[in-house]
């Protein structure tokens, strides 16, 4: 289940965006600044804004000021938007756009938010593994990565691909990954990290976001993967150390792997 | 809002970190205080966006029942447009083809709102649509409508001066249709490719693509590949400045091209060589027959500003004043079209200057930089910016009416094209 916090003042479209949301969480936000609180305290897998919140205000402005604070944070505007601001806040880097007219259809906007929740960490693994792990191991990363906001566990994770989790301890060995228990854990690892690079985390609130009971869990998790402790892994380089030492685990499939030219 | 806009000098983002479909409104750069153009790059987008939907979550994800009221949703802002505005008619077109959720129908109609956007010049719109366009005959192994997207990638790319591109797409077009063995679509990407390297001064480049057209399409005697190849070979002799040349080729052309949408533009390219070389009975007759049979605006409305133009060009100056006065009433039809009405009032500005009438040449220049300078129309610009300087200048004594100079064959042909008319060639034929 992951967290999605949302600044809508309008009840109409509360109670949308509440039909749309299952499974996930929502916090309400009362203005932009109540927005950057929520997502600093908490990591939220997306935030959803009113573009005419606070009125007399430059919404798109507000928009590219979240992005700045919080680039990982993917944001969803939602409203009456005209053609000059919508060519805005592409440029402002809103990550998708739920049209006025469109936010009663609890399909739609439900599309637009689990796209948005699927981004980030999915697609930059993906992009680490290609060279090393065929398709079919990189679809289960790419899989277990995008449900690791909804705290999946191993047995889902097998059913999610028709199998046992005894099967799908085999294909990992077979594709050269972890066991699916120390890939789930990886990928909290990594989730927990991307979520301490933006502004204000506390460990606790994101071990809470990730299933843990506590901080403590999510450090011994930590300890456990990379080794040491989540403090100095807060920065891009640490981050990128991380994913490095999960790389290093993939031992892959060999399918990729280009014949050394060695004579 | 502040009058200082923040965001207007941030760079515009790469299509991949953009939100699906923004692209579309990247016409909009430098012009954002263009509220027609903003309603109607909005309204594209809106069009483009259930086509993005089914293709990034998959035709058979997206329900029937959401998808319909996303599409009929759009529909209902069409009246933001005039309803005699012919995008209007198109785009609602558009959402009724998108309604089978065919990937074929879907692939097709994209293609035909990327084409709608490309003839009124908003070029970035058009190239989401083919990308888009590209990107469902991929997923949905459309042959066709694969070759048919990169040829319009190659074109648009082209037509943005983005040679790198345009020839990246114009040549997997070509490998595509000779898999394909799509002699046709084979034969405009070459024209394409052939155009892009003169576009860029490279004619005796251009020149050997389009006679490997021809010898191929001799070799497979295939009409419409040789009508090709001399329609492409008649643009590259004009633009080469050989104007008997490219009216023989045109002239050629014009026989094999088997429809009379295919034949147009190679009227357009005759009209301009018959009308630099003084043969202004045959020009007039290309750019009547251009104006009253092309179903793009834009080239009805340029068609109709040469013919007005020509008539000065000929010395006769009542014909002209005649001719003016009707375009400015017909001017009403694309009102909507800003780059047209500069064109439009070059044409009239020049034809003004040709028959020694001052003050319209005057208010007729004026209104096109005014336009060229809003719309940031350069060609035009620089076009009405020499005229009016030279008038300004005191070289109000209008120069001669252009003088017949063309050879026996040249004028043969002019004289055939007084009777020629547009039938479609039989098949076969």
């Amino acid at each position: 289940m992951a967290l999605i916090a949302a600044l809508l003042p309008d009840r109409v479209d509360r109670e949308a965006l509440r039909a749309a949301a299952p499974p996930h969480e929502v916090v309400w936000a009362e203005s932009w600044r109540d927005l950057y609180r929520a997502v600093r305290r908490r990591p939220v897998a997306t935030a959803v804004a009113d573009l005419h919140a606070e009125s007399r205000k430059d919404g798109v402005l507000r928009v590219y000021r979240f992005v700045q604070r919080f680039p990982l944070t993917p944001l969803v505007v939602w409203g009456d938007v005209d053609g000059r601001d919508l060519f805005r806040l592409g440029k402002a880097g809103a990550r998708d756009v739920i049209m006025a007219r469109d936010a009663d259809d609890r399909f739609l906007v439900s599309e637009v938010l689990e796209s948005t929740i699927a981004g980030g960490l999915a697609p930059l693994l993906d992009a680490r593994l290609r060279p090393i792990v065929g398709e079919e191991g990189r679809e289960l990363v790419r899989y277990a990565a995008e449900h690791i906001p909804d705290q999946i566990q191993v047995p889902a994770l097998a059913a999610a691909f028709d199998m046992s989790v005894s099967t799908l301890e085999r294909r990992c060995l077979k594709w050269g990954l972890p066991t699916p228990g120390r890939l789930l854990l990886w990928l909290r690892v990594l989730y927990g990290l991307r979520w301490l690079l933006e502004p204000g985390r506390s460990v606790e609130s994101v071990s809470y976001q990730l299933g843990y009971s506590s901080g403590a869990a999510f450090r011994r998790a930590i300890k456990a993967t990379i080794g040491g402790r989540p403090t100095p892994l807060r920065s891009e380089r640490g981050f990128d150390r991380a994913l490095d030492a999960f790389i290093a685990e993939c031992p892959g499939d060999g399918v990729y792997q280009q014949l050394s030219a060695t004579g | 809002m502040a009058r200082y806009d923040r965001i207007a000098p941030l760079e515009a983002p790469d299509r991949e970190n953009a939100f699906p479909a923004w692209m579309v409104l990247r016409d909009l750069q430098g012009r954002e205080r263009d509220m027609e153009l903003a309603r109607r790059a909005r309204l594209r987008f809106l069009a483009l966006r259930p086509v993005r939907r089914l293709l990034d979550r998959g035709i058979d994800n997206v329900p029937v029942e959401s998808f319909e009221r996303q599409v009929e949703g759009v529909r209902e802002e069409l009246g933001h447009l005039s309803a005699r505005d012919p995008e209007r008619a198109r785009l609602s077109q558009f959402l009724h083809r998108i309604l089978e959720r065919t990937p074929t129908a879907l692939a097709a109609a994209t293609v035909d709102l990327g084409e709608i956007s490309e003839a009124s010049g908003h070029y970035y719109a058009a190239l989401e649509c083919y990308l888009t366009a590209l990107e469902l005959a991929r997923a949905y192994a459309l042959g066709p409508e694969e070759v048919l997207a990169l040829r319009l990638l190659g074109r648009v790319n082209r037509k943005t001066a983005r040679w790198a591109e345009a020839e990246m797409y114009y040549r997997r077009a070509i490998e595509r249709a000779l898999e394909m063995a799509d002699r046709a679509q084979w034969a405009r990407a070459m024209d394409g490719l052939g155009l892009c390297y003169g576009y860029q001064g490279n004619y005796p480049k251009a020149r050997k693509i389009f006679e490997e057209v021809l010898e191929r399409g001799k070799s497979w005697r295939d009409d419409y590949v040789v009508g090709t190849a001399y329609s492409s070979l008649c643009y590259n002799a004009l633009t080469a400045g050989d104007l008997e040349a490219a009216i023989d080729y045109g002239w050629a052309a014009l026989g094999l091209m088997p429809t009379i949408e295919e034949r147009l533009p190679v009227l357009g390219n005759l009209g301009i060589a018959f009308s630099q070389l003084g043969l202004h009975a045959a020009a007039e007759r290309c750019y009547r027959m251009l104006a009253e049979h092309s179903t793009q605006l834009i080239i009805r409305g340029q068609a109709w500003s040469n013919y007005a133009l020509s008539a000065a060009e000929a010395g006769n100056a009542e014909e002209f004043r005649a001719r003016r006065r009707h375009l400015l009433e017909k001017a009403e039809e694309w009102r909507g079209e800003p780059w047209l009405n500069s064109w439009m009032h070059l044409q009239l500005g020049r034809g003004s200057y040709l028959i020694g009438d001052v003050d319209a040449t005057r208010n007729h220049l004026r209104t096109a930089i005014q336009l060229a300078q809003t719309h940031g129309y350069n060609e035009v610009l620089i076009r009405a910016d020499e005229l009016l300087e030279a008038l300004e200048q005191g070289l109000e004594q209008a120069p001669a009416p252009v003088a017949e100079r063309a050879g026996a064959a040249t004028k043969e042909i002019a004289n055939a094209m007084a009777s020629f008319e547009l039938v479609p060639v039989a098949a076969g034929a």
